[in-house]
């Protein structure tokens, strides 16, 4: 059988998937490229990323201390610099993401109505960011306190939900502790956000983060 | 040696310029593979993401057996696969995902063509759909779509005439209006 038996004009369609825009595909590639081994990058990229995201996280404190109203007023002219050496392109966010803050790990990527995020714990907390410069928070959950107060009262035994974690749309699971005892733990892609659950009990939630 | 071989070898010796090109001359194929065979835009997109993750990660074990694009699309194809059975999981039923998906048709002939496409697609047993897409989007060799699916190349020729036929008697008999509104909207059958 050869290709003509599919009809040329429904050939053409069926190949015609409306294209990424270009934050989508750039956040996307550099999502991906942030799996490669932290070691294979070249130092001079590591710290002009690193200048970025540091240049990032202190406009983000000057935004605070502005809205503050405190007297710092030297703040002015260093959030007009830092402004400047912001990075241009999405490359930066996911290898922040990567692991440059030492002690965070990505756990996910996902996309929610045409957006595209990432999901990074540190702390006993995860963050959602935009997976574009400049890599905004979008929201966090602060769990440990959570999942050690959870753990102690809930009535909800791993069997009660054997099948619950099945039927969940779950991007990701990983390994966390609270008070030295090991718990995995579930994120939830929900309609409008994200949740986090215990991976084998997994009807309530420890907190979640709503999106646009 | 071809430009993709070249790309490949810079690539496997941690050449990030390389892999970034890659990613991006095949982005496009397996962005359409994945939303082909996921449907769904967001999930599609989530499984695209998983694609060049995975892409990124086995590219040191790329052993050139085959040619690159096709050992591409197979990781895209999986990927794919992998967000299907990830959206059965759901308690929201496959189709009233779909359906609410499916881009919403405004008279221009485009969105229409892409929304007959799109549901005819969802409604496909999604071995056919596979197969259609392997074919007519990547490209594939039959034998090629043989490998990647880990079926005998009889299959893969009798899968493909039976999903062209199905697609087009679908296209051409499509549900009316009233029975399509009622899947768009998710509302009982």
């Amino acid at each position: 059988m050869s290709d003509d038996d599919l009809d040329p004009a429904l050939r053409r369609t069926l190949r015609d998937v409306p294209p990424a825009t270009a934050s989508m595909r750039d956040a996307q590639i550099a999502a991906a490229l942030a799996e490669m081994a932290p070691a294979r990058r070249s130092g001079v990229h590591r710290t002009r990323i690193l200048g970025g995201v540091a240049a990032a996280v202190m406009l983000a404190v000057a935004g605070v201390a502005v809205a503050n109203q405190q007297q710092e007023r030297n703040r002015g002219p260093l959030t007009v610099a830092v402004t400047t050496t912001v990075p241009k392109g999405s490359a930066e966010c996911a290898e922040a993401f990567a692991g440059l803050w030492g002690d965070s790990r990505w756990l996910a990527g996902f996309t929610l109505n045409g957006s595209s995020y990432g999901v990074i714990q540190r702390n006993g907390a995860i963050s959602v960011f935009m997976n574009e410069v400049p890599c905004d928070k979008k929201g966090e959950i602060e769990y440990w306190s959570s999942m050690d107060a959870f753990d102690k009262t809930t009535d909800e035994s791993p069997e009660d939900s054997e099948n619950c974690g099945a039927s969940l749309d779950s991007l990701v699971e990983y390994n966390d502790r609270a008070n030295g005892e090991p718990h995995r733990l579930v994120i939830i892609k929900t309609t409008n956000g994200i949740d986090l659950r215990f991976a084998d009990r997994c009807r309530t939630s420890l907190g979640s983060i709503s999106l646009p | 040696m071809t430009h993709d071989e070249l790309l490949v070898r810079r690539a496997q010796r941690g050449d990030q310029k390389a892999v970034d090109a890659l990613l991006r001359e095949h982005y496009d194929t397996v962005r359409a593979v994945c939303h082909r065979i996921v449907i769904n835009t967001d999930d599609a997109d989530d499984a695209t993401q998983s694609a060049l993750i995975a892409i990124v990660r086995a590219l040191p074990s790329f052993d050139g057996r085959s040619k690159f694009s096709t050992w591409v699309y197979r990781i895209a194809t999986n990927a794919a696969l992998d967000e299907v059975r990830r959206i059965r999981r759901r308690a929201i039923p496959h189709d009233e995902q779909t359906f609410a998906s499916l881009p919403v048709a405004d008279g221009s002939g485009a969105v229409d063509a892409q929304l007959d496409v799109s549901g005819a697609l969802a409604r496909m047993p999604e071995e056919f759909r596979t197969v259609l897409v392997l074919r007519h989007i990547a490209d594939l060799e039959y034998d090629e779509i043989a490998v990647i699916l880990d079926i005998p190349v009889g299959t893969v020729r009798s899968r493909l005439s039976r999903g062209r036929t199905q697609l087009s008697e679908i296209l051409g008999n499509p549900d009316p209006p009233s029975e399509r509104q009622t899947k768009e909207t998710g509302g009982p059958p």
